[in-house]
């Protein structure tokens, strides 16, 4: 006998009893999808730091390349979407903030307007449904450009020009992300803060503009702003990066690209409710 | 058609290839090509032969710099690759131009003459009159001033694959790389190509490089061109002087890729 090992049936029976085909599976599952979990966070980790260095070293480099890329990408991720990101801050402002109000003076809790005003739309409505927003109309979008020039070899054109890619196609994309989602966070707050006064003045409430704003002003510290400002930043850092990342990072082939915007959309919004999360910490402690 | 003539009086290694093994860029644990030991010199014009699917395209791909070998050491201009500081690396590489196959890999969503503008105004190396000049005079050379303003996407793919020569040209590289440039483009844009890149080669536009590399699977149109052979056959590369006819004639591979032959 020479390392040839037979077992008898009952040896097989009992260890499939105890592992058992669907349980080994089920934990072979679980377990790839950690492991496979891991290897994207780190990559995706590697792949905002590389964006990160070049961001810094390489910002004054190629100007009259670069520079106009992240204009456009302020025109396609910012003003174009003025026009949508307003409709919904008007749908917002009616259908949630406005019947809030007028809900809390019904029971006569009306003094509470400017902080739930502050808490809804200020502090989370605002940056995620504009973050959201984006991600629906321009995330997808760079996922499908950026793969498609990955598929039809467009990156190795770059690279064999000495080009580098990051610097070229991420960069512009991740400052003119981060500059949009912050300048639109602020529109949609103003826009619905306005559209709930006036649902609140179509329901015949009795408050005055003045005392609106004031209940507001009165909610609001300073850190709100500055959260408000980090928050959207990073919001529109992460939509851009994973985006980015699941275009560019690794090869693919023009029929995989409709699934990589899926996994983007999806990864973008696992995050962004993440970051979300350790802000409510923030303001929880 | 009269062979290239090397320039005895500079035999000047450009680049170096030194035990290299070369992956497959799309199947990571397969292997190409194998400890190939390859030194492309000042006034080179290779042909790199081999079937379908022989690792061609990878090798040049190493070759140009633009993927890395999974062993053995790549020098540039008498800089071995691995240990030149970025930059540097950078201005080297610039002296390598590549034109892909199979539509030269434009980029579709700008006009031709933003393709040609691009590496120019990237690496900012002229003044934007004297880059518009050189474009300018690319496109004439290239008979494609008519279609400057177009979209590079909406072009053929035998105008395509002209305009990936005309982006490689605007960095003026010393070594120039064309991957299959006849693979994908019909009998009369065929014509062209050869009797341009003779021309290139003689110096025309006031710019030539220094040393040129094709690759093909026919190896009929290149055969009396070069001065320098190479063969990629089952991961093994081999040199061969195609002014020694007799070697030629007797070697199975070269006379499959010059008769067609699929069986080999």
């Amino acid at each position: 006998m020479t390392g040839t090992v037979t077992s008898s049936p009952e040896t097989d029976e009992s260890t499939s009893q105890m592992t058992g085909p669907g349980k080994l599976s089920f934990a072979m599952l679980l377990g790839r999808m950690i492991i496979r979990s891991i290897r994207t966070l780190h990559e995706l980790v590697a792949f905002s730091l590389i964006t990160l260095s070049v961001t810094l070293l390489k910002f004054n480099r190629s100007k009259a390349v670069v520079h106009p890329i992240i204009r456009s990408q302020i025109y396609l991720a910012g003003i174009r979407l003025v026009p949508l990101v307003g409709m919904v801050a008007i749908m917002t402002g009616f259908i949630v903030v406005g019947q809030l109000i007028s809900l809390f003076s019904m029971i006569g809790a009306s003094r509470y307007t400017g902080l739930v005003m502050v808490v809804a739309v200020f502090r989370e409505l605002g940056p995620l449904m504009t973050a959201m927003m984006v991600l629906a109309r321009v995330g997808t979008s760079t996922v499908i450009e950026l793969g498609t020039k990955r598929a039809m070899g467009e990156v190795e054109a770059l690279e064999a020009l000495g080009i580098d890619s990051i610097h070229y196609l991420v960069v512009p994309r991740v400052l003119g992300l981060a500059l949009s989602i912050m300048v639109l966070t602020i529109y949609f707050i103003l826009i619905s803060m306005v559209s709930a006064y006036m649902f609140v003045f179509m329901q015949d409430i009795p408050m005055k503009p003045g005392a609106f704003v004031n209940q507001i002003l009165e909610a609001l510290h300073i850190s709100d702003f500055l959260m408000l400002v980090l928050k959207s930043f990073f919001f529109g850092t992460i939509i851009a990066v994973v985006t980015c990342y699941e275009g560019l990072a690794r090869p693919i082939r023009l029929g995989d690209i409709s699934s990589a915007a899926m996994r983007a959309v999806m990864k973008a919004i696992l995050f962004c409710v993440l970051l979300d999360a350790v802000f409510i910490l923030y303001w929880m402690v | 058609m009269e062979p290239y003539h090397q320039d005895p009086s500079s035999p000047e290694v450009l680049i170096e290839m030194k035990d290299v093994t070369v992956g497959n860029a799309s199947l990571p644990e397969n292997l190409c090509v194998e400890a190939c030991n390859w030194k492309i010199k000042s006034g080179d014009f290779w042909v790199l032969g081999g079937m379908s699917g022989a690792g061609k395209t990878e090798l040049i791909s190493v070759a140009a710099g633009i993927h890395k070998p999974r062993k053995g050491s790549l020098t540039f201009f008498g800089k071995e690759v691995q240990y030149i500081e970025p930059d540097a690396y950078l201005r080297e590489k610039l002296n390598v131009g590549m034109v892909f196959e199979d539509g030269g890999r434009v980029f579709h969503d700008l006009s031709v003459y933003d393709n040609l503008m691009l590496p120019l105004n990237y690496h900012e190396l002229a003044t934007a009159d004297q880059n518009q000049k050189w474009v300018l005079q690319i496109l004439e050379m290239t008979g494609m001033s008519s279609m400057k303003d177009q979209s590079a996407g909406r072009l053929s793919r035998n105008w395509r694959q002209r305009l990936g020569l005309a982006r490689a040209m605007t960095l003026r590289p010393e070594v120039l790389f064309l991957d299959h440039p006849l693979g994908a483009v019909d009998a009369y844009h065929g014509q062209w190509w050869l009797v341009f890149l003779d021309e290139l080669l003689k110096g025309t536009g006031g710019w030539k490089p220094r040393s040129m590399i094709v690759t093909a699977s026919d190896l009929t149109p290149w055969i009396d061109r070069v001065n320098r052979i190479g063969l990629i056959h089952r991961g093994i590369w081999e040199e061969l002087d195609p002014s020694n006819r007799d070697v030629l004639t007797q070697h199975d591979l070269v006379r499959a890729l010059l008769t067609g032959t699929s069986q080999f």
